[in-house]
């Protein structure tokens, strides 16, 4: 049969303290942004975002990519990541640091070609595109590093395509099929055509991308297999319920994006609903799945898990509401529980982890 | 030693997390060689780059060396064939709310 046959490992826990450093950098400078004066000596304030898409879920992306391919080379793009966020930190000139992680979102680029070669599917070149995005979120980011309005789009298609991605993978499972000419075709071209003109104009492309980032949301909501999934009891609606609420932000921010096109109004409110809404809900969801997966380690689920999902949740409305209000107090306050749910949650899983290892 | 379908039956144990389900009726168990004191399993994933290809492979080792006599488990995992959702069994679909 001419059987490729791979044996698989997990990855050193080390490779994800780069990680967990450019998260807790990343939460530091968000609330220094906010204007929480406790808080407003955050060594990297202008880091924020690069931190947390590039050096907390870029690393945590290519980790898993790494293991799922499992060949030695792979690992290269959490290593060149995690090297370039320490890099960052130390303190050399940032354009080593952006090009190290540059280098990293190609060789994860490079994971998914071969992803590509295996298995020539839909949902494999959606996540190819996604970490093609971040190639071009990283190249734009080294070359002007406080142009946000033109790295945002970019940034935020690396996450959008790549969990869609692996959500329409799953899909397969629920007996959907989706044609490339279908209206997930159609949503995804508007989107990507979007975020493309962010190049020539970021107000024009904005909206643009934000109506293909509305009709994804709302072709996720009614294809994913979490509606199916929601109604078996434990880690399967626990996962199920953090994605229908996430395509429930992604839609809202796919809609503020349109109206205010990532320029003035909304645009706070319009970022955090995709990255906290739609991408940390995610992130959250699937813990109990990437650390036993990635890591080798056992998470065992608990119902205590929605505390710091739930936190999420809330916290962010309050901050959207404040942000589109112009009501600074809320909007400070939503910004403050949102962190407090992201600390919360790093704090349960490590605590489960310990927890499940004492057991055994 | 221990009978193919008793490999089989304990594989029902491993269940993939996100679905709920066990790997034996998602189809993706393909192969299952009994030797004088090893069992050597093959598995596939839905998606090469699936991170969970790990976690299953330990999962199916630990349950498997649960069997007194069983000395070793070797666990392969391959993509070809693709896995696709046929190979899913009745139970599997209905489960996943799959209609007809």
């Amino acid at each position: 049969m001419g059987r490729l046959t791979t044996r698989r490992a997990a990855a050193p826990l080390w490779m994800l303290i780069p990680a967990v450093l450019a998260l807790i950098v990343a939460l530091w400078a968000g609330l220094a942004r906010l204007g929480w004066s406790a808080f407003a000596t955050a060594p990297y304030p202008q880091m924020h975002g690069p931190m947390m898409v590039f050096g907390f879920l870029g690393t945590v992306i290519a980790l898993e990519r790494a293991v799922g391919l499992g060949r030695r080379w792979a690992f290269a793009g959490p290593v060149l990541t995690g090297l370039g966020v320490i890099l960052l930190l130390v303190g050399l000139p940032p354009i080593i640091g952006a090009v190290l992680i540059f280098l990293g979102a190609v060789l994860v680029t490079a994971v998914y070609v071969e992803g590509l070669r295996i298995q020539p599917e839909l949902h494999m070149a959606v996540m190819a595109l996604g970490a093609v995005a971040w190639v071009v979120a990283t190249a734009v980011w080294a070359g002007l590093p406080t142009d946000m309005a033109r790295i945002v789009p970019w940034m935020a298609a690396f996450l959008v395509l790549t969990i869609v991605g692996e959500r329409l993978e799953l899909a397969r499972m629920g007996g959907g099929t989706t044609r490339i000419l279908g209206p997930f075709g159609w949503a995804l071209l508007v989107y990507l055509v979007g975020t493309a003109t962010t190049v020539a104009s970021p107000a024009v492309g904005g909206r643009i991308a934000g109506v293909g980032m509305t009709a994804l949301a709302l072709w996720m909501g009614s294809h994913d297999l979490a509606r199916r999934t929601i109604r078996i009891p434990g880690l399967p609606r626990h996962i199920a319920v953090a994605l229908l609420a996430g395509y429930g932000w992604l839609a809202v921010g796919g809609v503020l994006w349109g109206l205010g096109g990532l320029t003035g109004y909304g645009y706070d409110a319009a970022l955090h609903a995709v990255f906290l809404g739609f991408v940390m809900s995610m992130i959250f969801a699937h813990a109990p799945i990437v650390v036993p997966g990635v890591f080798g380690l056992d998470l065992p689920y608990h119902r205590v898990f929605y505390g710091h999902l739930v936190l999420l949740h809330v916290a962010l409305l309050v901050r959207v509401v404040g942000s589109l209000t112009s009501n600074g107090r809320l909007w400070q306050w939503g910004g403050m529980f949102t962190v407090v749910a992201v600390i919360l949650f790093l704090g349960v899983t490590a605590g489960s982890v310990i927890a499940a290892r004492h057991r055994s | 030693m221990v009978t193919e379908q008793q490999v089989r039956d304990s594989l029902r144990d491993v269940i993939d997390p996100e679905v709920g389900v066990n790997i034996v009726d998602l189809g993706l168990v393909y192969d299952i060689f009994i030797g004088e004191e090893a069992v050597m399993v093959v598995i596939t994933v839905t998606t090469p780059l699936c991170p969970l290809g790990s976690y299953l492979t330990q999962a199916v080792e630990a349950r498997l060396l649960a069997f007194p006599e069983v000395e070793s488990v070797e666990v392969h995992t391959v993509y070809e064939p693709p896995w696709n959702p046929s190979m899913m069994s009745d139970e599997a679909r209905r489960s996943l709310g799959w209609v007809g």
